[in-house]
């Protein structure tokens, strides 16, 4: 399997991976921070009331909510692609490589390259936080929280595009798949938690430690009862659509 | 001659349709044996089969004399080189990333990746993308791809597809060389001229059944070529009940064989037919495939 990884890695080179991840990262930390510069909001940043940290966390979760989806659904189509382009599923296979194992290590190397992408992501945002003069003191509780099970559910969705791209080999479904994701995540923000727990996408939604009391906004224990069963059942999905891919006939 | 590959009643259906019908096929060791069939005939559905990417129905393969099991597979595997349906290599990386990739697989040496890629003369164009390669050169890749880890047996499936003739004649002298040094190599291909000037051992399928299996020489025997009877009264001849066709030189008659043709030439005599000559049509061997391949498994 660690072979396999390390094929992954030289795979990835020329795919633009990490030009993309960048780019969706700093569209991200640019558009959850774009309205810390409105003239109005900069009253809030020295009154802890006012929870500044708290309404630029809205934002990122809303974002993240609405580009995550198609950052898994791009990373992954793009690496699974090439197998279907490069008759790589065969050369793999010959070498004693099975689909199955193909697609676990790709999941493996994505998620590595995720996993520095998020954390940057949120470093940004709260970056940008304090650029732009926030001055009521970080709760970096909340932050840690959030940008941890915001990765966990990214590489569940990696997870998820890396067989849909195996198994179809038009990629523009797997593609679509994450453009109505994107819009399934952000209409769960929305939406009841009771509704959010039944569409995968709403899960973007269920990790946010924010929620609203009347008018104010609140810290909330995000469900992780939910969350956990939700990482699971994707996990076991993906163990047993990995295996049964190998039982397919190319 | 021991046998490299060899199948015994190796069948695969497709849910209404069997692909591959009972095959015993024998693969000789150190030889390039052409397998040989319409497209669709069941060849890339064998050669599937026998490097065990896809599950025979029934029948049993054995390959380097082992049978070919889950487990025996992950042995055989790298004395195995193949090209299967498409030639391999991930478009967007150069001819030596893609090999770097195979070298990473198969956890092979550097001198065997440079050793394989000179063999296929890929050296020079070794560092361009693969999706600026012309088709030659892909095919020349899935060649080194699969030579990479010097096979005992070298699996190709259609490697001369799409070439141009001096493509085609380097790859036969490729295929031709390799056996020379001791490689045996499965070669398919539904076009007769690529295989003839290689090939020592032939199989010809046919609706998924092996119809002949032996040397080209074997394959000539099999086939009775037309009988041509030169007169200048055709009409006369054909008058005799013949089942035959008019031809300018006479009248042409197909599938007799050397008592009949003497049956007929004393009919003819006997008739007052006058007869200047009677020869067989020089036949190439697409004729013996064409007949063969046309009359579907009834050998």
């Amino acid at each position: 399997m660690r072979r396999a990884i390390r094929l992954e890695f030289r795979k990835i080179r020329r795919l633009r991976t990490f030009l993309i991840t960048a780019i969706l990262v700093l569209a991200v930390a640019g558009l959850s921070s774009f309205s810390l510069f409105a003239g109005s909001t900069k009253e809030s940043f020295t009154d802890p009331d006012a929870m500044p940290w708290a309404d630029l966390m809205v934002t990122y979760t809303l974002m993240a909510a609405m580009t995550s989806p198609i950052l898994a659904a791009v990373l992954a189509s793009r690496q699974t692609d090439i197998e279907h382009s490069g008759t790589g599923w065969t050369l793999a296979s010959t070498a004693g490589y099975s689909p199955g194992v193909l697609c676990r290590a790709k999941l493996v190397a994505l998620s590595t390259v995720l996993l520095p992408a998020v954390i940057v992501q949120t470093l940004l945002v709260i970056g940008i936080g304090l650029f732009a003069g926030i001055r009521v003191p970080l709760d970096p509780g909340p932050w840690v929280l959030y940008t941890g099970l915001l990765l966990l559910i990214d590489v569940a969705f990696l997870a998820l595009h890396i067989w849909l791209a195996a198994v179809v080999e038009n990629q523009l479904v797997s593609v679509g798949v994450g453009v109505l994701g994107a819009f399934l995540g952000v209409f769960t923000l929305l939406t009841s938690t009771a509704v959010a727990r039944l569409i995968p996408w709403g899960y973007y939604a269920m990790i946010s430690p924010i929620g609203q009391q009347g008018d104010r906004l609140v810290y909330l224990t995000p469900p992780f009862g939910w969350i956990a069963g939700f990482l699971i059942l994707v996990g076991i999905v993906f163990a047993v659509a990995t295996r049964r891919l190998d039982r397919i006939e190319r | 001659m021991t046998s490299v590959i060899t199948t015994r009643g190796l069948t695969k259906q497709f849910k209404t349709h069997t692909a591959v019908d009972s095959l015993n096929l024998d693969v000789p060791q150190g030889h390039v044996y052409g397998f040989l069939g319409p497209n669709g005939s069941g060849k890339s559905t064998t050669m599937k089969m026998i490097l065990g990417l896809t599950q025979p129905t029934s029948g049993d393969i054995k390959v380097l004399g082992e049978p070919l099991t889950r487990a025996s597979r992950t042995k055989l595997l790298p004395s195995i080189g193949s090209m299967i349906e498409a030639p391999p290599g991930y478009g967007h990386l150069t001819g030596r990333e893609n090999m770097r990739i195979v070298q990473d697989m198969l956890d092979l040496s550097t001198p065997q990746i440079d050793h394989a890629l000179a063999t296929v003369r890929l050296t020079e164009q070794q560092h361009k993308l693969v999706r600026n390669y012309s088709l030659g050169m892909k095919q020349r890749l899935g060649i080194a791809m699969a030579l990479a880890r010097d096979p005992a047996l070298l699996i190709l499936d259609e490697p001369t597809n799409g070439l141009d003739p001096a493509g085609i004649e380097e790859i036969r002298m490729l295929l031709v060389d390799l056996a020379g040094r001791g490689i045996t190599v499965m070669v398919s291909s539904h076009l007769l001229d690529e295989i003839d000037k290689m090939a020592s051992v032939l199989g010809i399928l046919s609706s998924g059944k092996m119809i002949f299996q032996g040397s080209r020489d074997q394959l000539f025997e099999q086939s009775v070529p037309d009988l041509i009877i030169e007169t200048s009264d055709p009409h006369a001849a054909l008058a005799q009940g013949l089942t035959a066709t008019r031809v300018p030189e006479g009248i042409r008659m197909s599938g007799i064989d050397k008592d009949q043709t003497a049956k007929v030439i004393y009919q003819l005599a006997v008739a007052g037919v006058p007869i200047y000559e009677v020869r067989r049509v020089a036949q190439s061997l697409e004729d013996v495939f064409m007949d063969l391949t046309g009359r579907g498994g009834l050998l």
